[in-house]
């Protein structure tokens, strides 16, 4: 009786069972060359032919490959070809069994073609794990470095996401690289902390500047709109009516924009989406809010009407609130509270708001900041972004004059106007200019800036007509002027201007010239 | 001197390259006895449809199983075959085609008597 000789193989110290795949068209090899790694302490599955060892290949991860070259149909030169072409299966090391006797030739060509070792058919349980063993190193050796070197891209991807510019800490995603307990796990760690303090300051530099753009366009927004009331008050001393005027003005601000728009080469080609949003906007700004104007001037206190249309700031929080278009929080709503309260005091010291104007009016007057709400969230929301500004300042304004051409032809306020240039050509031209300058900032703003915190430009435009008023037609200015300006000024720092991503990017480069 | 027709030590190889179970040796063995007629059928059905490449995989199969269960013989004689099916042609295999077919129901024989436990 043979007992046999220490038979049983241990694994060398560290390793772990290796998956082998055992490819033999001969059954009896198979179970032999099975068996064989078995007692090894691996694990072994059998193929039967090239094909079979592809699709196990490619359904299971294995650590190595016993590969017979003689087999029907697909033999071992194709099989090896397959897996030296194949990305995800060129590093398992495979080893060839051969009879070496007369097959040395194969046993070449096989190594030429990528095959790790050689096995003879008959060989020894000593020199298969030495062979095994062998392989499985190099296999082991080889998984590491490719990971390493995964991990060096992954910190170098970090690097130039980071020097391209735009980037969030987020988007570095280095928080698995960091938390590795090696030399490369610290250096990214203090690549990110860098990383996050750059970010930092970059961010708050950028709010800043974002914060003080917003507020420089709402005092220019309140500045250019706070005009009109003077001017027109101006151009209804010498004999004009609002409703001929308001024709003439958008007139002269469509010709104004379109005009701008043609020398910049912008005038866009409308498709009907887009002249319906033209439609809605000029019945809502140029015709609904002025007739809304002249309907309830007569009727309400110009100070206590100025104070109402402040009140579209809190209109378009709330819907922002209801709709999530924006941020909506307790600040903010702070914010325009400190602005209505600085609006409030100066007319208050101006004027006796507590005349006699009647309660039913008042609610009526609710439109006139409902509908400067309503453009404020219909311009952030459905504005065709890729139309020029100019164009569509232009367009509605043009259009607007166009619909309120049959109302004043029909309430007999059409102003024909002289060849003789005058005073009131002048106004009118100024007027247009002023109205669409307006127009063209309040856009501006909305858009980069968001319709709350664009709404604020109505505080503005109060103080700011307050002020026009003093000096163009000599009207006493109140020191309260300044404190509410204060305030207002609070109020925008407290609102922040919406939008802008919280992406920083970088301007510099830090490895390469940057190209002139 | 006759050479035995299976050389015993082989399978005490054997049995020490799969680990030493008995089982598995038996099943081994057996299936070994059941292969073999399969193919030599398979040799003679390409030989006698001029088939080179089936003639020389069976060939080669029969003599790597052969070589690992001590059939020396076999083993060389399927060589010869497996030779001359690389060199390209099977004039003058009627010998050893018959010498083969003589020398599996030996092996076969001698194998079939022969018990995992007595190895």
């Amino acid at each position: 009786m043979f007992e046999p000789s220490e038979s049983n193989f241990q694994i060398a110290e560290g390793a772990r069972p290796a998956a082998i795949l055992v490819v033999d068209d001969s059954a009896i090899n198979r179970t032999k060359m099975r068996l064989a790694v078995r007692n090894l302490g691996h694990e072994a599955d059998v193929a039967e032919n090239g094909q079979a060892a592809l699709n196990a290949l490619r359904a299971k991860s294995y650590d190595a490959v016993l590969l017979d070259i003689m087999m029907p149909v697909m033999d071992g030169f194709d099989v090896l070809r397959e897996i030296k072409t194949d990305p995800a299966l060129r590093d398992i090391p495979v080893i060839v069994v051969s009879a070496l006797d007369d097959e040395t030739e194969s046993v070449v060509r096989a190594i030429e073609l990528g095959a790790e070792d050689f096995l003879p058919k008959n060989f020894d349980p000593v020199l298969l794990n030495a062979r095994l063993g062998a392989s499985l190193t190099k296999k082991r050796f080889r998984d590491q470095e490719k990971e390493y070197f995964a991990r060096v891209n992954k910190l170098t991807e970090a690097a130039e996401i980071l020097e391209s510019g735009a980037f969030t800490p987020q988007s570095l995603a280095l928080d698995d690289l960091a938390s590795r307990n090696d030399p490369l796990g610290h250096l990214a760690a203090v690549f990110r902390g860098m990383a996050a303090e750059i970010y930092d300051r970059e961010l708050r530099l950028k709010r800043a500047v974002h914060m003080l753009q917003g507020s420089l366009l709402v005092i220019a927004v309140g500045a250019t709109w706070g005009l009109t009331p003077s001017l027109a008050r101006m151009a209804s001393g010498i004999g004009s009516n609002p409703l001929g005027l308001a024709v003439w003005v958008n007139t002269i601000s469509g010709l104004f924009c379109l005009g701008i728009a043609a020398y910049r080469k912008k005038l866009p080609r409308l498709k009907w989406r887009e002249i319906r949003f033209f439609l809605i906007w000029a019945v809502i700004a140029g015709v609904m809010q002025r007739l809304t104007t002249f309907w309830v001037t007569e009727h309400v206190e110009a100070a206590v009407l100025s104070l109402i249309v402040t009140l579209q700031g809190f209109m378009v929080f709330g819907y922002a609130a209801a709709s999530g278009l924006e941020k909506a929080n307790p600040r903010r709503l702070l914010g325009l509270f400190v602005g209505l309260v600085g609006v409030a005091a100066v007319l208050y010291s101006r004027f006796d708001l507590k005349s006699s104007t009647d309660g039913l009016w008042i609610g009526v007057s609710m439109l006139l900041p409902l509908l400067f709400a309503i453009e404020a969230i219909f311009l952030a929301s459905k504005r065709p972004k890729e139309i020029d500004i100019f164009a569509s300042v232009g367009i509605m304004m043009s259009m607007s004059a166009f619909m309120l051409i049959p109302l004043t032809l029909w309430q007999g306020d059409f102003m024909p106007l002289r060849v003789h240039f005058g005073k009131i050509e002048l106004l009118i031209i100024l007027m247009g200019v002023v109205g669409s300058t307006s127009l063209l900032l309040a856009f501006r703003l909305i858009t980069t800036a968001g319709a709350v915190f664009a709404s604020q430009s109505a505080y503005a435009m109060t103080v700011a007509g307050i002020i026009w008023g003093m000096l163009l037609l000599d009207e006493q200015l109140s020191a309260l002027a300044w404190v509410a300006f204060a305030l207002i000024c609070v109020g925008l720092y407290l609102v922040e201007p919406a939008g802008g991503d919280d992406r920083v990017i970088l301007n510099r480069s830090f490895s390469r010239k940057r190209s002139a | 001197m006759t050479e035995a027709v299976v050389d015993t030590s082989s399978l005490r190889k054997l049995l020490d390259v799969i680990g030493g179970d008995r089982d598995e040796f038996q099943e081994l063995l057996d299936e070994y006895v059941a292969t073999a007629p399969e193919l030599i059928e398979s040799i003679r059905v390409g030989v006698a449809n001029a088939d080179l490449d089936k003639t020389r995989i069976a060939a080669h199969t029969l003599k790597s199983n052969s070589r690992d269960f001590g059939a020396t013989k076999l083993a060389s004689l399927s060589e010869e075959l497996e030779h001359a099916c690389k060199a390209g042609s099977l004039d003058g295999t009627g010998t050893i085609l018959a010498a083969i077919a003589t020398e599996v129901v030996a092996v076969c024989t001698r194998l079939g008597g022969i018990k995992a436990e007595d190895v």
